[in-house]
């Protein structure tokens, strides 16, 4: 009789990784708390802002296609993949808006590790009709401004927004960054 | 999905802010910084409204092809 197999057990989460983990959500939920009444003050419509959890996954992946192409977009975001790639990135900018229970747009970034930058690399809208039809640009702006404001970064900067939605960045105070990238950036400084 | 499923994983944990806040000073500081917070969001004329619902719907920012690459940093 051979010996008995020993069964692998899950490494222990670092503490520090845990801690990390609640304070950027506490510190996230605090700019949902924040930035959530200042869109019923601008636009008359009550919000939701969350994290992306298994609920907005879900919609994505269940709901938003059989929208898909009402605008003639032909791409769209596995954000199932998204949320894994930045899963260990605690200080990842993520937020989900939501009229009662549709789910209407997703976005989600991150910051630079020194004390410039908030990127936003991904914004999606739920292509169907929704109340922030026209509005999910600067509402998702407006939440990284303050996510930038709560983490110390001094510069919002947009990463590859597509031809079409540069008028809508352009008109929410987005200038072309001039420093040579081989990827197009939008930015503007973050307000307090 | 019925309805009932719908509603049910609709609804999102609501994270305990006071939970987390209330031992961890990064925490309170990040609350403090935005305290008295001036939102960005401005009101839109009609037109401007109308002109962005024709623009919005699916991807507004970055490519699937992202997903995964290294971010350029500071």
């Amino acid at each position: 009789m051979g010996k008995p197999m020993m069964k692998a057990t899950p490494p222990m989460p670092d503490r520090s990784a845990i801690l990390a983990r609640k304070r950027y959500q506490a510190v996230r939920q605090i700019v949902y708390d924040t930035v959530a009444p200042a869109i019923v003050a601008a636009y008359g419509t009550e919000a939701q802002l969350t994290m992306i959890g298994p609920a907005a996954l879900e919609v994505s992946r269940e709901i938003w296609p059989a929208a898909h192409g009402a605008r003639g977009h032909s791409d769209q975001f596995r954000w199932d993949e998204i949320a894994h790639e930045l899963r260990n990135r605690y200080d990842r900018f993520e937020v989900a808006l939501w009229s009662g229970e549709q789910l209407c747009a997703l976005c989600a970034g991150l910051p630079s590790k020194g004390p410039k930058y908030l990127t936003i690399r991904f914004m999606e809208s739920f292509e169907g009709d929704h109340p922030f039809k026209g509005l999910v640009a600067p509402i998702m702006f407006d939440v990284a401004n303050a996510y930038a404001v709560a983490l110390e970064r001094q510069i919002l900067r947009l990463e590859e927004p597509v031809p079409t939605s540069v008028p809508i960045c352009e008109d929410n105070g987005f200038a072309l960054a001039s420093e040579a990238s081989p990827l197009t950036y939008y930015e503007r400084k973050v307000t307090r | 999905m019925s309805r009932i499923e719908r509603s049910m994983i609709f609804r999102q944990p609501a994270p305990a802010r006071a939970e987390a806040s209330n031992t961890d000073p990064y925490v309170e500081q990040a609350a403090a910084r935005l305290n008295g917070y001036k939102s960005t969001l401005k009101p839109l004329t009609a037109e401007q409204r109308e002109r962005d619902a024709a623009i919005e719907g699916g991807i507004l920012i970055g490519r699937p092809e992202n997903i995964g690459t290294p971010i350029e940093d500071d």
